[in-house]
């Protein structure tokens, strides 16, 4: 889903869009692979095709909404559309891989705070100081905007919690060789929150640097597909690549700090049954 | 919060009613026990029998469940744990070191207490006191055995300059030689600087070199209390010593 490709979709010139059947004909070589797959009997089809249809649907549905969120712009639907975004980034934290626990909606509230905090204080500075939006509810300029720096963000804030938790688990005897010297509950996870920290920044970091040179990025893409001038579209590009690891940047440091109470007490104690999986889907 | 930061050497550690469950089981049940100033102390049992985890308790790593533990008059949860910690030292089990170098554990208390950095002889020194080279301050530790972290993790400990040191199996790594320096050392520290340990042990042949007092814990119960020599002279010795032959279990 990239919401980018609306941005500029007021510079109507020179903008060339698939119709429905231009779609169908895009679809040949979709159906080829699955054509391939199911001769070879190599599997995946069924997800490949389940995958397609659902991005028709969800697209389309996010169409339907995204007609009626850009004609009806108030203050109220642009607050409403931002909390439903980053309620249901919230939710998916956690709902991968071994987070069966009780504590995942601990989790999923803390996850919500923190790209809630981020995201408000940087998309502040886009909105009003970068981009001077009149009136700041312009939902056909926020509504993309925070999509990108909500679906960043999310991914970033629940690798960092994870790499937490496994590096707390991995090191427990290390951090607690740390609180028994009289090391701060900080002091003694710090490798912990290196690890963490770099594992919630890493494919921001990375994205940043093959920008221009390996991809395209989305949203230039987008806005020079919708007609755009090169320049504004790059300067486009660069101010959202900046909310999005600053945003990223700033949520996973709320994150770990929330994580952090979590699995020690403010007397510098390790909560060991934080960390122990006999613990789980109770 | 007003705690007291202050610490007042030569206080009695005491547990009253110490209750510690976990996972829906009493690991601890009820101790009640003192540990007296200027005495070393060995706490014997099987596998299980709650030795650690009471060590866990006397340095904060763990709270009682129920119950309290005392130092002096205080309870230890008056007191901030860093202090605490820092006074009353651990040593765990077949620790693994920190990441780094000797040097970099060592000086790991000074780090976090935001302490002047000694010079490096204070290090070697203290490597030279747990029978390690003085020149492997710049050693990694990854490249240390099981036996030398064991004495890197002592030394460290030490380096925090507790009153009093709970080792957790402090020898269960070495060979008879570098078990004699470490039981010498606690006994020099003792003397010269009042150093109280609390070594818990199920090996029965160390027990009266680390301890004039045992106790015995069986099930997270105190059973037995007293001079170490009578313990273990009233003590079936296989009822928790492993590498007890077994048919001296019946030696009481």
């Amino acid at each position: 889903m990239d919401l980018t490709y609306i941005l500029i979709a007021n510079s109507a010139a020179s903008v060339v869009a698939p119709d429905w059947v231009g779609l169908a004909i895009a679809s040949i070589p979709l159906w080829l692979c699955a054509a391939i797959l199911t001769a070879r009997r190599l599997g995946q089809v069924k997800p490949l095709l389940t995958a397609a249809a659902r991005l028709v649907a969800q697209v389309v549905l996010l169409g339907v909404v995204l007609e009626w969120i850009f004609a009806n712009p108030s203050p109220a639907t642009a607050i409403g559309v931002c909390l439903a975004m980053l309620t249901v980034s919230a939710l998916t934290v956690g709902s991968r891989g071994t987070s069966r626990r009780r504590s995942v909606w601990g989790l999923r509230i803390e996850a919500f705070l923190a790209i809630a905090i981020a995201s408000l204080l940087t998309m502040t500075v886009g909105i009003r100081l970068a981009l001077h939006v009149e009136p700041w509810y312009t939902t056909r300029t926020i509504i993309p905007l925070i999509g990108m720096v909500l679906g960043n963000s999310v991914h970033g804030v629940a690798l960092a919690a994870e790499r937490l938790e496994s590096e707390l688990k991995a090191d427990r005897d290390r951090v607690e060789t740390r609180l028994a010297l009289g090391a701060t509950a900080r002091q003694a996870a710090l490798p912990a929150l290196r690890a963490a920290v770099k594992a919630g920044l890493t494919p921001t970091i990375n994205s940043m640097m093959i920008a221009g040179v390996v991809s395209i990025p989305g949203m230039m893409t987008g806005q020079i597909l919708a007609g755009s001038e090169v320049a504004p579209a790059l300067r486009y590009q660069i101010m959202i690549y900046f909310l999005i690891v600053s945003t990223v940047c700033l949520g996973v440091l709320i994150v770990l700090r929330l994580r952090l109470r979590r699995y020690f007490t403010v007397d510098h104690r390790l909560r060991v049954e934080m960390l122990d999986d006999r613990d789980r889907s109770e | 919060m007003n705690r007291r930061d202050d610490w007042r050497p030569g206080l009695p550690l005491r547990l009253l009613g110490a209750r510690l469950r976990r996972g829906g089981v009493n690991v601890l049940d009820g101790i009640d026990l003192t540990f007296e100033p200027a005495r070393s102390y060995v706490i014997l049992g099987a596998s299980g029998a709650g030795k650690s985890s009471l060590l866990r308790l006397l340095n904060r790593l763990d709270d009682p469940t129920e119950g309290s533990v005392f130092l002096g008059d205080d309870s230890l949860t008056d007191r901030p744990a860093r202090t605490l910690r820092r006074k009353i030292g651990m040593v765990f089990q077949a620790p693994r070191g920190l990441p780094g170098s000797v040097a970099e554990n060592l000086l790991y208390p000074f780090e976090i207490h935001g302490l002047t950095r000694p010079p490096d002889v204070v290090l070697s020194d203290l490597l030279a006191e747990v029978g390690l080279d003085r020149s492997w301050l710049d050693r990694d530790v990854s490249a240390l055995s099981g036996g030398e972290r064991q004495r890197l993790a002592l030394a460290t400990a030490l380096a925090a300059d507790p009153e009093i040191l709970c080792l957790d199996e402090p020898t269960s790594a070495l060979d008879p030689a570098a078990t004699r320096v470490v039981v010498e050392l606690l006994a020099n520290r003792a003397t010269k600087n009042g150093l109280r340990t609390i070594v818990v042990t199920h090996q029965r042949e160390h027990a009266a070199r680390f301890g004039a007092i045992a106790v015995v814990l069986e099930k997270g119960r105190v059973v037995d209390l007293g001079p170490t020599s009578e313990v273990l002279a009233r003590t079936a010795p296989a009822a928790w010593d492993p590498t007890e032959p077994a048919e001296r279990s019946d030696g009481s």
